[in-house]
């Protein structure tokens, strides 16, 4: 079932009226037998996998939060992690890894790497003792298939989501209408922008080789704005429909285009896999023992702060090539991890020369031009790293940097090179306004200018009316696949 | 508070959106669902779902019929013109693609009660057994709830919520709408036939190249079709059958004809038992395995014959011996007589049914040779002691459609002499030289250029040309026939005045939208048809192009407007078919001139 179908809209409607119907008490075992009947819907097969993650985490969890033997705690974490780790991984890597014996992927369980992430930041706050073990099974089993959100995250902290999973909820006026926004908002990101950016840059990395340097990396900047509607549009829509039982999920995005640096682009860019990677692999490799010889050598060798900061340099690129890994086994995401990576070491490094240079030419970090240097030189790395995460492959996205930097003409950068890409004129148009509105959005929140604010104040007639017509707006320029529904979102196959 | 009348209004809003798709499906109408004159467009509306759209054009319009023919895509390449002629019914040809017996039932029974229906025709095949009440739930393949007697709520409530898409679509290809069918409207709404106007002027060319051009006719089944559905098939048949028997329907039902690899799938043993079951319910002409099946140029694709072969069809129902029908092909089966697999792949030697031939292209004759398009006279009787020496026969246009439409042989090595545009030299030369060998040949005139010496009038002088009298003893001799050339479009490029309107061969020179060139050409036509009714009693039938240059488009304009035969200057020899008649269209030539070896002509038509 499509986020965006009506069969969707309709499954949600029946649920929240469910949601609101029964005896308080019993709100969380709505949420619990929807989200089944949900998993079951795509997947009956693959519902034991779900069940198997639930009842090894969740009893996983509770010896070790029973049990006062440290090292008793330390295997049988090392055991409940292997074998969730071991499902994902089976299905995720076994075809590179058995490559020869096993002939294709898998299909992959849906949201298997989600409720995977979001199980173990469970088992590892309950081993550092951060929360307290769940005792009913069920409502944990509610935590890990939550139905809006396992679809493609974002990956809940169980002290942020379990509370209010089980709580006992009353209808709110306001954060419905919330949910109602974020949920058209996401509706416009998804199929009237990246579905449609989706032809065009489709066509373009499929024969990538007819194309300039200069259109190639125009289309890589449009993919980037592709994908972020894509999978920040699902996730729109996803916490709209977690509202509409007064559930607030963590934001997963923050406006990752206006990003600065690239360690702000992770800030900015699914940010709960980043806080992920940063709680339970980041710091548990800083604080490791490991980590503190490595740390204390490389003092020794580059200087105090130097090496403090090459060491810190290690577990980011460990850090990095993780999130590639996260995303597929093929190698261009780890070259994507270690393209990023490498950039945000590079900061770290020249962090002291850089407050130099700024120093020099009196430069602050809200001035204009550093915001604008800092914004073009963020959106240039990212793109040149999409070349990774969207190539067909590893070789293919090195013959596209290489066409990128070494044939970098404007030769057949016109509108006519544009018309031939599968959306005709008015489609471009639409996706060039539509992109705009987005943008001018964007940047005004950046700006703390609060637009909805604006909205509410206007007359009731009027916010509806303009309701009326971006949603007819949404629908009429949607863009669909040949047998009407939309497109799957790409973070589905995460 | 606020809050509180926002979502109320929300509620409204999302009304009032749905309200609007509504009305916008049910204005636009792209599945013709909603019986409206507003954006009638019929042809696009059956291309989207003709079990809908043809039963909404019809409840209209029924009262212009009173046979139809009831089928599946099996059942497009019945043409009614002929059928009309045949059986003095006014036919509609009511099939959809994808159909079962299902939906031919609910059809039949849907028409014989609402329409008025006086035959039909039912053609079959095995593949009615393969799938039965299949239930596709596409928007393009969804019965119209008055014929399956669905739910109207569900019915209407899909197609008017139905993604705005479909509408849009519709909307966007109004202005991409041309003259002959593109893949958006593929149907003629009158006769319920698929538009073939371009696809039936296509260049079939040798059996390598037939087979190189569509794979499909290579392709090996290695599965076995399951025939699982007989019963509930052959229980429709006879349910049709008793529907047409209570209200007075003429009933006949056809197996049509299958390539043999599209045949191959079926396995004997469920081939022998739907022959078994049929044979029990009704009498039915076969037509489904023969010498036809074995030849893929009589079929678009493996599953479907061409309408050339549909007529022959009709001609062996109907009994009419003017038209070529392989020995072997149609039997008609009585009720309660056993067929069996057996039986109908014992195939007979066939018999000869391509012909190879060749054609010549000549300009202009005079004493001495030059270029590529004069010939020296000398050269030209050398040439046709040649020709008549080594055993060729020289045939005309009238030979040839003989040979396509009625199978009557040509003569052991036939060759077509052509002469393009009437220089003089042709009557004073080549005229006389053909009445003493007693040869044949055509010639191609330029209609403004009969009789001329000068080009239009401009008084610039050119090579003399024959005048219409002289076209017309010509004609009537037999020796030689004349076509056209065009009327005006193989200008000078030297001569015009005006490059702006510069014309030198037939095709859209892109300066003119499609209707215009549409009309430039009917009217060139129509110009030069009205010189040559000095020549000729009948219009013209034959042309040539100017410059040899043709596209599909041109060619199926022209013979659309009764043009049954055109030459282009392409190279080669050319395989005629009997049966198939666009064979006839865009020939090859072989350009002569002064150094052109003969001994190259020897083995033209073992090719």
């Amino acid at each position: 079932m499509s986020l965006v179908s009506l069969t969707y809209a309709f499954f949600v409607f029946v649920v929240v009226a469910l949601y609101y119907t029964v005896p308080k008490k019993y709100q969380w075992v709505v949420l619990l037998s929807a989200s089944y009947v949900f998993y079951g819907l795509h997947s009956v097969k693959y519902l034991g996998l779900l069940i198997f993650t639930t009842i090894s985490t969740f009893y996983g969890s509770r010896y070790i939060y029973d049990s006062r033997s440290n090292k008793k705690r330390k295997w049988l974490l090392i055991l409940v992690l292997l074998l969730n780790f071991s499902v994902l991984a089976y299905f995720k890597y076994c075809h590179i890894i058995f490559k020869g014996f096993i002939v294709s992927q898998p299909i992959l369980p849906l949201g298997i790497s989600f409720y995977t992430f979001q199980s173990v930041s469970y088992l590892l706050d309950v081993y550092w003792r951060r929360c307290e073990a769940e005792k009913n099974l069920f409502r944990f089993a509610l935590f890990v298939s939550f139905f809006p959100q396992i679809v493609q995250g974002p990956i809940s902290r169980y002290q942020q989501l379990a509370p209010q999973l089980t709580a006992e909820n009353r209808w709110n006026d306001g954060i419905v209408k919330e949910g109602i926004f974020k949920i058209i908002g996401g509706l416009f990101k998804k199929i009237v922008i990246a579905d449609r950016l989706s032809v065009l840059v489709g066509s373009v990395i499929s024969e990538h080789w007819k194309y300039s340097g200069s259109v190639l990396f125009f289309v890589i900047l449009i993919y980037g704005v592709q994908i972020y509607c894509d999978f920040s549009g699902g996730i729109d829509i996803i916490s709209g429909v977690a509202n509409l039982f007064s559930i607030n999920l963590t934001p997963n995005f923050k406006r990752p285009l206006l990003a600065t640096s690239i360690g702000d682009f992770w800030r900015r860019w699914h940010i709960t896999l980043g806080s992920w990677m940063r709680d339970y692999v980041f710091y548990p490799i800083s604080l490791s023992k490991w980590f503190g010889k490595v740390n204390k050598k490389f003092r020794k060798a580059f200087g105090q702060k130097l090496g403090k900061n090459l060491a810190i340099c290690v577990s980011s690129l460990i850090v990095y090539i993780l999130v590639g890994i996260w995303h597929g086994s093929s190698f261009k995401y780890i070259a994507f991890g270690l393209w990023h990576g490498f950039f945000i070491s590079l900061a770290l490094i020249t962090e002291d020369f850089m407050y130099k240079i700024k120093k020099k030419f009196r430069l602050e970090d809200k001035e204009r031009l550093w915001y604008i240097l800092g914004l073009i030189y963020t959106t240039v790395v990212v793109g040149f790293g999409r070349y990774f995460s969207r190539a067909g492959s590893f070789m293919q996205a090195l013959s596209m940097f290489k066409r990128t930097l070494l044939n970098f003409s404007f030769s057949d950068f016109n509108i006519n090179t544009f018309l031939n890409l599968g959306l005709g004129r008015a489609d471009l148009l639409i996706a060039g306004i539509s992109v705009l509105l987005l943008f001018a959005y964007e940047i005004a929140s950046e700006r703390n200018i609060d637009l909805r604010k604006i909205f509410d104040r206007s007359p009731l007639p009027a916010q509806l009316a303009a309701v009326y017509l971006f949603l007819v707006f949404i629908i009429f320029a949607g863009f669909y696949s040949g047998n009407g529904a939309a497109h799957d979102f790409i973070y589905m196959q995460y | 508070m606020e809050s509180r009348k926002f979502l109320i209004g929300f509620i409204c809003v999302i009304i009032c959106v749905l309200l609007t798709i509504i009305l916008f499906n049910a204005v636009v109408n792209p599945f013709g669902v909603v019986n409206t004159e507003l954006l009638n467009w019929h042809s696009y509306n059956f291309t989207q779902n003709p079990r809908t759209a043809k039963i909404s054009y019809l409840d209209k319009n029924y009262k212009s019929y009173n046979a139809y023919i009831i089928g599946s895509s099996g059942s497009s390449a019945f043409p009614v013109e002929k059928l009309n002629q045949y059986n003095g019914k006014r036919n509609y040809n009511l099939f959809y693609y994808g159909a079962d017996m299902m939906d031919s039932l609910n059809t039949v029974r849907y028409i014989a009660q609402n329409y008025n229906v006086e035959e039909i025709l039912l053609p079959i095949s095995f593949s009615a057994a393969l799938s039965f009440n299949s239930n596709n739930d596409d928007l393009n393949y969804l019965m119209d709830c008055k014929v399956d007697m669905s739910s109207p709520l569900a019915f209407y409530g899909r197609y008017l919520l139905a993604s705005p898409r479909h509408g849009l679509e519709k909307i966007k290809s109004i202005a991409e709408d041309g003259y002959f069918a593109k893949e958006f409207d593929v149907f003629i709404p009158e006769s319920g036939l698929y538009d073939k106007r371009l696809r039936d002027v296509e260049y079939l060319g040798s059996i390598e190249e037939y087979l190189a051009n569509n794979p499909s006719f290579s392709k090996e089944y290695t599965q076995t079709a399951q025939m699982k559905y007989i019963d509930e098939a052959i229980d429709s048949i006879s349910k049709i059958k008793n529907i047409c028997d209570q209200n007075n329907i003429k009933l006949t039902v056809v197996m049509i004809p299958l390539y043999d690899n599209y045949f191959r799938q079926y396995s004997k043993t469920d081939i022998d038992l739907f022959y078994a079951r049929l044979g029990e319910v009704i009498s039915y002409w076969d037509f489904t395995y023969s010498s036809i099946s074995m030849e893929p140029r009589y079929f678009y694709d493996p599953a479907h014959f061409r309408n050339s072969v549909g007529e022959m069809m009709l001609a062996r129902i109907y009994g009419d011996s003017g038209v070529y029908i392989p020995d072997d092909f149609g039997v008609y089966v009585e009720q309660g007589t056993l067929r069996t697999y057996d039986q109908i792949t014992e195939i007979a030697e066939t018999k000869a049914y391509t012909a190879q031939v060749p054609v010549l292209l000549f300009h202009h004759f005079a004493d001495k040779g030059e270029g590529s398009s004069i010939i020296s006279e000398k050269k030209m009787i050398e040439l046709l002691t040649y020709l008549k020496e080594s055993g060729y026969t020289t045939v005309d246009f009238y030979d040839l459609q003989d040979y396509v439409l009625r199978g009557v042989d040509l003569p052991e090595k036939p060759i077509m002499l052509t002469v393009d545009d009437g220089y003089q030299s042709s009557y004073d030369f080549l005229f006389p030289l053909l009445k003493k060998m007693n040869m044949k040949a055509t010639v191609f005139v330029i209609g403004h250029s009969i009789g001329a010496d000068t080009y239009k009038n401009t008084g610039i002088k050119i090579n003399r040309h024959f005048s219409i009298e002289e076209a017309r003893e010509m004609l009537e001799s037999g020796n030689i026939q004349i076509g056209s050339h065009s009327f005006d479009m193989h200008q000078s490029q030297e001569l015009e005045k005006n490059p702006e309107t510069l014309r030198e061969s037939m095709l859209n020179n892109g300066r003119l939208s499609e209707n215009e060139y549409i009309q430039l050409v009917k009217n060139d036509l129509q110009k030069f048809n009205e010189i040559y009714k000095d020549i000729s009693p009948d219009a013209v039938e034959i042309l040539s192009y100017p410059l040899g240059k043709y596209d599909q488009f041109l060619t199926a304009l022209l013979h659309e407007s009764g043009i049954k035969e055109t030459f282009t200057s392409d190279a080669g020899i050319n395989t005629l078919i009997k049966g198939l008649p666009q064979n006839l269209l865009n020939l090859k030539r072989i350009n002569v001139s002064e150094n052109t070896d003969f001994s190259e002509f020897t083995d033209f038509n073992a090719r």
